[in-house]
């Protein structure tokens, strides 16, 4: 019996299907691989000019994936950078999920998102973490706008106010909805840092409760300026590319991605002959009600919220494996994130490879927390913990095993994926591995 | 229906509101009932460059340190202000501040359709005009969607959960049902729901440039008239709302009265563009229809609907069929089945869903629907098409007997929600309440 006095049935909860693009690859055995071997995507920045910041750099993906033609009803100018990550990782996360086919099976007479769906897509809901959304179109938009209003060169041409349609952060959750007929819930959550992270855990939620059959969660940020000037005003970032919980860390390198992960009930797994790739066990997220940007440096919020994922989860602390950790290479969150999974984990957290892949694609914002659950179940399949690269100098502040610079064979049963945010806002999900899964 | 709904029992112990109806909630009370609109002459900024001016737009001042301390207040967006000065008006209205609940079961649920859109134009003007040095490190952290529901767990110490949801004109009822399963979920003892926008000059800018804004021209004049046969586009609005959430038979074992309370939520998701309203009637209509079913309420129970319609062409047309649809799954005659239209008082504004629940939780409590105001088209100007619909109007607002509302939503790009609400008569207790 519920809170509110309703009875619940819970489902397990499992993925079935994941889709990724990040600076290091533009799909899932890519980017695996490059994280496995230690890549960093961390370059200077060619989208928007950065001399006089105190960084140049970031994990840009490049070159953009193309608009999915086949299936837009849209105008292509309409999408955004964001639009575009999304809806790549999107598509390759249902095709892996088979909920729809890949490209190279459909004939030449597919007419599009209806014929690809043998399952039917039309119970299928959507849950999207949102950052800066669509800012980069606006970005434009609004530098033509101003220029000429100033004077300082002559606007020849008003930009097309077609421009301003990605503002809204759900523009993305809708257009992804409306290409493959997604008629189940639909949810934009903008939390930034944890945006992704909380769209799955949600998804997770509607899911076990038998709210959703099945759910396309992740989240998905492009680069724009207007990020970058703010965490470089903050003097948040790293002028060389990041080095999570080293002892020298200067501050974090952004990034842009998107990643997806299918969040279906078991039953409606097996019913599909769908093997799943891990099951998807607990969700927690707090919020720390401390400073708009700063984490609380004791670690107790911090644990507050594993404790929380892992009671969700039902399991002790003893049978968490190995963490993907948030890991910004701040200076304040790894140690405030250290001293939490100290607290939260007691004399496991010592025991347990822990790693950040920030180091490698970069700090994605309203995608980090899809992004690295991906790569937390990816572990969980192959048993390889990828390295927190850019390690050299040990922090007493960070005394736990960050799994510096090289691939670690480790073959966890659960794991914990985690993220924190402005505004004091942290999350934490748990996966565990399935005796038959893929 | 899409989005597997459930039946709920959650109660609203408090709230409060800042909307052009009325900066108090008995004054916002009073100007629903009878139908004042809040819409008027810019004023605020300039808009002669464009074809539309009118809004309904906050224009008396706030005093915002009654509840937040100055050296906070100048940390906060506009924004940011509205949304914790009605968040702090709603938790002490329902007696929080004295109930002793633990900060780790209070949530924050925000919702805002266009987020902080003043100190992103802050922000990146003065990065245009300056360069990188013209980057404020101070302002930055105000242009995250997220940092009002920061602010507010700050200044009220919720450090529940906290999440801020952003769907467009369905982002506050989109909250609303997060809301209700955070509670359901046992997450947390209280949510303070908030919703609400600021309507700055690039985001009327941004609307009227993608002409969704009701304008004069030719022989059209500029206004919001839902349902009527001149309309011609929507005007815009802004404000914010409030309410404290909470499970229902807590709220019932408490002396706190209960002001409203859900019984039931479903959502609905057609695959429609960014910036087209949905089309379809029917799969609202077999929303509305599910939440009757499961929450097992008597048709006859319904005072009236609280529609979405916001005077455009598509979506009102969409809302008059969903509408003649409803009418026959409770039973009731077309023209029986009272209808509001409260966006033609509050303007249209993303989050402006929880405006117009508290709208149609007032007029229910005075017997009343919500009336269409004094400056609306008369029945002479309303369409024929909607014939069918019981419109109330401000100089003869329908009196309704029932004790329950259902709330409609609709959002560009095909999200719809629909929310099934009782009044604080007693005998809007749900059968399923000991």
């Amino acid at each position: 019996m519920s809170a509110t006095g309703q009875t619940t049935q819970r489902q397990r909860v499992v993925i079935t299907g994941m889709g990724i693009i990040c600076g290091l690859g533009d799909d899932l055995d890519t980017v695996w691989s490059e994280m496995c071997a230690g890549t960093c995507a961390i370059r200077p920045v060619t989208i928007f000019d950065t001399k006089g910041y105190r960084s140049q750099i970031a994990a840009e993906v490049s070159p953009l994936p193309p608009p999915p033609v086949h299936r837009l009803r849209e105008n292509p100018r309409r999408l955004s950078r964001t639009d575009l990550l999304s809806f790549h990782a999107a598509e390759a996360a249902l095709r892996d999920a088979r909920l729809i086919e890949a490209p190279e099976s459909m004939d030449a007479t597919c007419q599009g998102a209806a014929c690809c769906a043998p399952t039917g897509l039309s119970e299928v809901g959507i849950f999207f973490g949102a950052g800066s959304g669509g800012m980069r179109s606006i970005e434009v938009y609004r530098r033509a706008i101003h220029f000429g209003r100033l004077g300082f060169q002559p606007v020849r041409r008003r930009p097309s106010p077609s421009l301003l349609v990605p503002y809204a952060l759900n523009t993305t959750t809708d257009l992804i909805a409306q290409c493959w007929n997604l008629g189940g819930p639909r949810l934009t959550v903008s939390t930034v840092c944890t945006s992704s992270t909380n769209a799955l855990g949600l998804a997770f939620r509607a899911v076990r409760e038998g709210r959703a059959r099945a759910i396309l969660a992740g989240g998905g940020d492009g680069l724009c300026e207007l990020t970058f000037a703010g965490f470089n005003s903050m003097r948040a970032v790293d002028s060389e590319p990041c080095r999570p919980f080293d002892r020298n860390r200067r501050g974090l390198s952004l990034g842009e991605g998107a990643a997806f992960l299918v969040v279906e009930d078991l039953e409606s797994a097996r019913v599909r002959g769908v093997a799943p790739l891990a099951e998807f066990l607990g969700y927690g997220h707090t919020s720390e009600a401390y400073h708009i940007t700063a984490p609380d440096m004791t670690g107790a919020e911090v644990a507050r919220t594993l404790r929380l994922a892992l009671a969700d989860a039902g399991i002790a602390p003893d049978e968490i494996d190995h963490i993907n950790a948030h890991g910004t290479a701040t200076p304040y969150n790894d140690v405030a994130e250290s001293r939490g999974i100290g607290i939260a984990l007691g004399e496991r957290a010592r025991q347990i490879p822990i790693c950040s892949i920030k180091a490698m694609v970069g700090h994605c914002l309203g995608a980090a927390g899809a992004i690295e659950a991906v790569a937390a179940v990816r572990t969980l399949q192959t048993g390889w913990v990828p390295p927190t690269i850019h390690y050299e100098t040990p922090d007493p502040d960070c005394p736990l095993d960050y799994v510096p610079n090289r691939l670690r064979r480790s073959k966890p049963r659960t794991v914990l994926s985690s993220n924190f945010a402005f505004g004091g806002n942290n999350a934490a999900l748990v996966f565990r591995r399935m005796k038959d899964e893929r | 229906m899409n989005g597997r709904k459930a039946d709920m029992n959650v109660a609203i112990t408090g709230w409060g509101v800042l909307s052009p109806l009325g900066m108090m909630r008995e004054k916002f009370a009073a100007n629903v009932r009878a139908g004042r609109s809040g819409i008027a002459p810019i004023t605020g900024f300039d808009t002669s460059a464009l074809d539309s001016h009118l809004a309904a737009m906050l224009r008396d001042p706030v005093d915002y340190k009654r509840y937040i301390p100055a050296a906070r207040l100048r940390r906060m967006d506009g924004l940011s202000r509205l949304l914790a000065y009605v968040a702090c008006e709603a938790y002490h209205h329902a007696g929080l501040a004295k109930r002793g609940i633990p900060p780790e079961r209070r949530a924050v649920v925000v919702a805002s359709g266009m987020n902080h859109t003043e100190s992103i134009e802050q922000f990146y003007v003065s990065l245009l005009q300056e360069g990188p040095e013209g980057a404020n490190p101070i302002l930055f952290p105000a242009t995250i969607p997220n940092s009002a529901g920061g602010l507010i767990a700050i200044e009220l110490e919720c450090r529940g959960p906290n999440l801020t949801i952003t769907q467009k004109e369905t982002s506050a009822e989109a909250a609303f049902v997060v809301a209700a399963n955070l509670l359901e979920n046992d997450e947390a003892d209280v949510v303070l729901l908030v919703a609400g926008e600021s309507l700055t000059p690039v985001v009327f800018e941004g609307l009227a440039e993608l002409r969704t804004l009701s304008r004069s021209g030719g022989d059209q004049t500029e206004g919001m008239r839902p349902f009527s046969r001149r309309r011609n586009g929507f005007v815009a609005g802004e404000g914010a709302a409030a309410v404290v959430l909470e499970p229902g038979k807590t709220a019932y074992g408490t002396e706190q009265p209960a002001i409203g309370r859900l019984i039931g939520a479903a959502e609905c998701c057609q695959s429609c563009s960014p910036v087209k309203y949905p089309t379809d009637p029917i799969p609202m209509a077999r929303a509305v229809e599910s939440i009757g079913a499961a929450a097992n309420r008597d048709p006859a129970a319904v005072a009236f609907v609280n529609s979405a319609a916001n005077s455009t062409r598509s979506l009102d047309a969409c809302e008059a069929e969903t509408l003649r649809w409803i009418a026959r799954q409770l039973g009731r005659r077309e023209n029986d089945l009272p209808v509001a239209a409260v966006k033609a008082l509050t303007g249209e504004f993303c989050a402006g869903g929880l405006t117009r629940i508290l709208a149609a939780l007032v007029a229910l409590e005075a017997g009343i629907c919500p009336p269409l105001p004094f400056d609306t088209d008369g029945p002479d100007l309303y369409d024929p098409e909607f014939d069918h619909l019981k419109l109330s109007y401000w100089n003869a607002p329908a009196a309704v007997t029932g004790s329950d509302l259902i709330h409609l939503a609709s959002a560009a790009g095909g999200h719809q929600v629909a929310l099934w609400l009782t009044g604080c008569n007693a005998d809007a207790i749900p059968k399923n309440v000991s």
